[in-house]
């Protein structure tokens, strides 16, 4: 045995260039691997969570017709009294956070430019426990509670040709057809690198977004978000019962964020991403049991030679197999540094996708331009386990077959 | 206080909806066959006032809620019209001056001015059933707009009409076809119907309540229905017209339109 890993040692240092050369297939699988894994677990960890802050909390409480009419924004369909819902249910336990929220299309006006887009009414300081829009700020500072103030996307902004300290005429038809419109002062602009958020959303403090709708201490959504977010499906159901005491049940309801379409999606999503993956191993496997097949088979002389010599079927195998166990641990190495390194690189700086993507419509508000792949040494460990298994079985094949040849007919196919 | 002589010029009022509300000289037309362009260039002949002034009701019913809003409308010529919302209290002071393709909205609780045009004209006007282009568009624009063909006569609340089918030349426009429903005698368009491209049905717009002004027919109730909102229409109630009346001087203007 010992022999046999020295001779194996000495052989893949014979023809460097064929060693380096499969180290390197094996290498390109372990990066393409790593990369891909972070980048798909960094693309939908950071779904969940931009969701989770800026769409639905882990507990959303609602309309049910405004839930049902979701994809047109019904503003006349709203929680009244939010307060007092608020106060009845900020006696269970668990609750870390809660806010509400006011959401509704009108239209942006500056000197020259109009725009259909989407109004946020928040409340300001409870918002930052959810979605911390100072962290977006490019400019300007975050607004007052019931200020005129607006935060706007840089790519409203753009369109609407406006910047710091320009007044917007915000003009919306209110929950009684009443058309109504109110000057706003953008004091912030804000870009999250969520596509569509940057070039539709601007924010107001909530009591400014009632004024304009007609509906005071009313909002369309309370989020909350709770200390264990896995606790949401009881803790909405314990709010359900709340609602239910106070006649409420009919109109309202409160639903957990693994209710919510997308994130409910995201199984099936991580199955086709599997799938992605997969498809993805099989060509890295390809292109290692290729190279390996190469590098086996064309030295088939040299093993008709050494079996002439003596060694046996098992021992050529076994000499194969570690021959490639040193070429898989070379590529190992190379591909593991490269690919963390070239992953890491990616997982700070970003790959930014916004201007491929600018023209397409978005489904989800919270889809970002910018994905931040996610590294782990799981995956890192996954993947040397894929180079150094592939790489075995890789050689196996061809190992097998080139040991059971007879010395003869290996020496005289090699000569041809 | 001054009056202006408006000039006599073929017309149509903003709040009355050209398109399909024609109104009519009698005895002009009855009778004999006519092509589709000949019933619409009628049409276009009989509308013909200098000026208008009503006063009307724009009633929004959305589902069980009736919502009633008050208006007043000053028109002159094709080119020029104001309009102020007298109630609800959230509408009033409310008012809009539409000269030619632009239109200028003023609202009391911001003191400022919005100017609307293009693709903007075609949101929803004060939460109705209408847009604002519904309400801008002439006779004249249609004609240069559309295809026009006869489908044929139908009888439309027992009123003997001819179908008009208009197409668009332009592959872009939101309302591809129109079918319009003409009384044979009157000249008036009774019922429109605005689709798609695809021919998903869009609105649908019936007139009703017509008087006789003098030398002509009006509607003086307008129904419009939005078919992608639930369960919604918007009706057009005149309450008070008067035709060719003399209008004050600066009534479409600017200034008028931020007076307080």
């Amino acid at each position: 045995m010992k022999k046999l890993i020295k001779l194996a040692w000495r052989n893949i240092w014979r023809n460097w260039r064929r060693t380096v050369l499969s180290s390197l297939a094996v290498a390109f699988g372990m990066i393409s691997i790593i990369f891909a894994n972070s980048y798909i677990k960094g693309m939908t960890e950071s779904l969940y969570k931009n969701l989770i802050e800026t769409e639905i909390g882990h507990v959303k409480i609602a309309a049910r017709e405004f839930l049902r009419l979701d994809r047109v924004i019904p503003k006349e369909h709203l929680v009244y009294n939010t307060e007092d819902i608020e106060t009845d249910i900020s006696s269970l336990p668990g609750i870390s956070a809660m806010t509400e929220k006011i959401k509704f299309h009108l239209i942006l006006s500056s000197e020259d430019e109009n725009e259909p887009c989407l109004g946020i009414g928040i409340n300001p300081e409870q918002e930052i426990n959810f979605f911390d829009l100072r962290q977006h700020l490019i400019q300007g500072s975050y607004i007052q509670e019931s200020s005129a103030e607006m935060l706007i996307g840089d790519g409203l902004a753009q369109k609407l040709g406006v910047g710091l300290g320009d007044e917007l005429l915000a003009v919306t038809t209110d929950i009684n057809f009443s058309t109504y419109a109110l000057t706003f002062r953008v004091v912030g602009i804000f870009k999250t690198n969520f596509i569509f958020m940057d070039k539709n959303f601007f924010y107001i403090p909530i009591e400014k977004a009632r004024e304009l709708l007609d509906c005071p201490g009313a909002a369309h959504e309370i989020l909350l978000l709770l200390e264990n977010a896995e606790t949401a499906p009881e803790i909405s159901s314990e709010i359900q019962s709340i609602l239910k005491e106070n006649g409420l049940d009919d109109t309202l309801t409160a639903v957990p964020w693994q209710d919510n379409f997308f994130i409910a999606y995201m199984p099936f999503a991580s199955f086709i991403f599997g799938g992605i993956l997969l498809i993805i191993m099989l060509i890295a496997a390809l292109v290692i049991l290729n190279t390996m097949l190469m590098a086996v088979l064309e030295r088939t002389h040299e093993i008709g030679i050494i079996k002439s010599m003596g060694m046996r079927n098992r021992g050529v195998v076994g000499l194969i197999l570690i021959e490639s166990t040193y070429i898989g641990l070379l590529g190992v190495f190379i591909g593991g540094s490269i690919g963390s390194g070239l992953t890491l690189l990616a997982q700070n700086t970003g790959l930014d996708f916004t201007k491929m993507m600018e023209k397409m419509e978005f489904e989800i508000a919270v889809w970002s331009g910018v994905v931040y792949p996610k590294f782990t040494l799981g995956i890192l460990f996954g993947a040397v386990a894929f180079g150094l298994v592939t790489t075995l079985l890789a050689a196996f094949y061809p190992a097998r077959k080139a040991a059971r040849m007879e010395p003869v007919e290996a020496l005289r196919t090699s000569l041809k | 206080m001054k009056f202006r002589k408006a000039k006599r010029t073929v017309t149509h009022n903003f709040f009355l909806i050209g398109l399909v509300i024609f109104t009519s000289i009698p005895n002009r037309a009855a009778g004999q066959e006519l092509t589709a362009e000949a019933i619409l260039a009628r049409i276009d002949d009989n509308m013909v006032y200098e000026s208008a002034y009503s006063e009307m009701d724009m009633i929004i019913t959305i589902g069980k809620r009736v919502i009633k809003k008050e208006l007043v409308s000053y028109a002159e010529g094709i080119e020029k019209s104001f309009v102020e919302f007298l109630s609800p209290a959230r509408d009033r002071g409310t008012k809009m001056l539409k000269i030619g393709k632009v239109l200028k909205i003023y609202f009391p609780s911001a003191e400022r001015v919005m100017r609307l045009s293009g693709h903007m004209l075609k949101q929803s006007m004060m939460g109705s059933d209408f847009s604002y282009e519904d309400m801008m568009e002439t006779a004249e624009e249609l004609k240069e707009q559309y295809e026009v063909k006869l489908l044929g006569e139908e009888v439309f609340n027992d009123v003997p009409c001819y179908v008009l089918e208009l197409t668009s030349r332009d592959e872009s426009r939101t309302y591809f076809f129109r079918k319009i429903w003409v009384d044979k005698e009157k000249f008036i368009g009774h019922k429109a119907e605005f689709s798609a491209k695809s021919g998903k049905l869009l609105k649908v717009m019936i007139v009703g309540n017509i008087q006789s002004f003098q030398n002509r027919y009006y509607p003086t109730r307008v129904t419009m229905e939005d078919k992608l909102r639930e369960n919604s229409k918007t009706e057009m109630v005149i309450k008070n017209i008067r035709f060719d009346a003399p209008i004050p001087e600066g009534t479409f203007t600017e200034r008028n339109l931020m007076r307080r």
